[in-house]
């Protein structure tokens, strides 16, 4: 008998287990929620207005109608950023020619990342600026959207490596501004679940049958 | 008679190193070469560690760099062409433009807070993977090189 309660439990946990991986095809949305009347408001990306590698304003209108993959790096990074450039080409090499997904990458150190290092920077890697957008603007600016838009911590820290500490995360935004996943842009593995999920979230968007 | 002798000897010389390549080695040598073999092996297990700790976020698993932003190692023209240099690269980083296989890189290479036999064992796992064949870098070499490195 004690036998096989502990056989439901141990199924109970491996259904709990399972629940992050949901069998449904939608990804989760991540953040606070608000429930008003009928209504649940979800947390979404603030305004927000950068400047990209050409000089060119950048705002949540940019990304309309599309989903994009965002992180905060620095150029002179010399810890976990070039790894994760390296994984964001990645999702830049999947979706090259899909219109519906762009990448926004956020310097933390905007005194040294200025437009011209980050074209410089942006060349170097080969990419198309309408695809891949380098941003700066007032540190603190992009520290306060990191920290509560994106839910990213960055900060300077005299004491780490290149004088900033920061997360190696990789955000999957919709196109309602939710974040809908969060990924160690550091781990092969982790990016290879934000590729996929990408997919997944853009097939919400196709017309139902 | 003294020029005498130095002929000798060079012709002596000559012989051995010519005859290097002969299976018929003195058992000193034999010693040596394996004792070396040995070491090279274990600076290739050592130096793989330090190298992902240190090395790989830039340089990648594979030694091939990133785009234009970190040069490749493997394959690489200016490691390959200068060990003492590279071991002061390791040691104090790099900050000017240096070009790799003909490629111009700039980007900042920070220096390693590591001790010279690990850089030894590093350089000798980045100069003998991925198709460099550099041989053992002996942390005795390392030592004079790091010594003589030019003050950034």
């Amino acid at each position: 008998m004690i036998r096989s309660e502990y056989l439901v439990f141990a199924i109970l946990i491996t259904l709990i287990g399972c629940t992050s991986t949901p069998s449904s095809d939608k990804l989760p949305i991540y953040g606070n929620k608000i429930f008003e009347e009928n209504d649940t408001i979800y947390h979404t990306v603030e305004d927000f207005k950068l400047v990209d590698q050409d000089s060119s304003w950048v705002t949540n209108s940019t990304f309309e109608d599309q989903v994009y993959v965002s992180d905060f790096f620095f150029t002179s990074c010399p810890t976990i950023c070039p790894k994760m450039k390296q994984q964001m080409l990645r999702v830049y090499e999947k979706f090259e020619n899909n219109d519906q997904v762009a990448i926004l990458s956020h310097t933390i150190d905007p005194k040294h990342d200025t437009v011209a290092v980050l074209k410089d920077f942006a060349n170097k890697l080969s990419i198309k600026s309408n695809k891949w957008k380098f941003v700066t603007g007032d540190q603190d600016y992009i520290y306060d959207l990191g920290e509560k838009s994106y839910m990213v911590m960055a900060d300077e820290d005299p004491n780490a490596a290149g004088g900033f500490i920061h997360s190696g995360a990789f955000l999957l935004v919709d196109k309602e501004r939710r974040i809908r996943g969060v990924y160690d842009g550091t781990i092969d593995e982790q990016v290879d679940i934000l590729l996929n999920d990408i997919e997944k979230l853009l097939r919400e968007y196709e017309p139902t049958n | 008679m003294n020029q005498l002798t130095k002929a000798i000897s060079f012709l002596l010389v000559l012989l051995m190193i010519s005859c290097g390549g002969n299976t018929e080695n003195t058992q000193e040598e034999n010693t040596i070469s394996s004792r070396d073999e040995i070491r090279l092996k274990q600076y290739m297990v050592q130096g793989a560690k330090i190298y992902s700790t240190y090395c790989a976020n830039c340089h990648q698993d594979d030694g091939k760099g990133l785009a234009a932003l970190y040069p490749p190692l493997a394959g690489s023209d200016y490691l390959m062409e200068d060990f003492a240099r590279a071991a002061c690269i390791i040691k104090n980083g790099q900050a000017k433009e240096i070009v790799v296989n003909g490629v111009a890189y700039s980007q900042l290479m920070p220096g390693n807070p590591i001790t010279n036999l690990e850089v030894a064992e590093v350089l000798t796992y980045v100069t003998n993977s991925w198709g460099n064949e550099g041989g053992l870098m002996g942390v005795k070499d390392i030592d004079k090189w790091i010594d003589a490195c030019e003050e950034e």
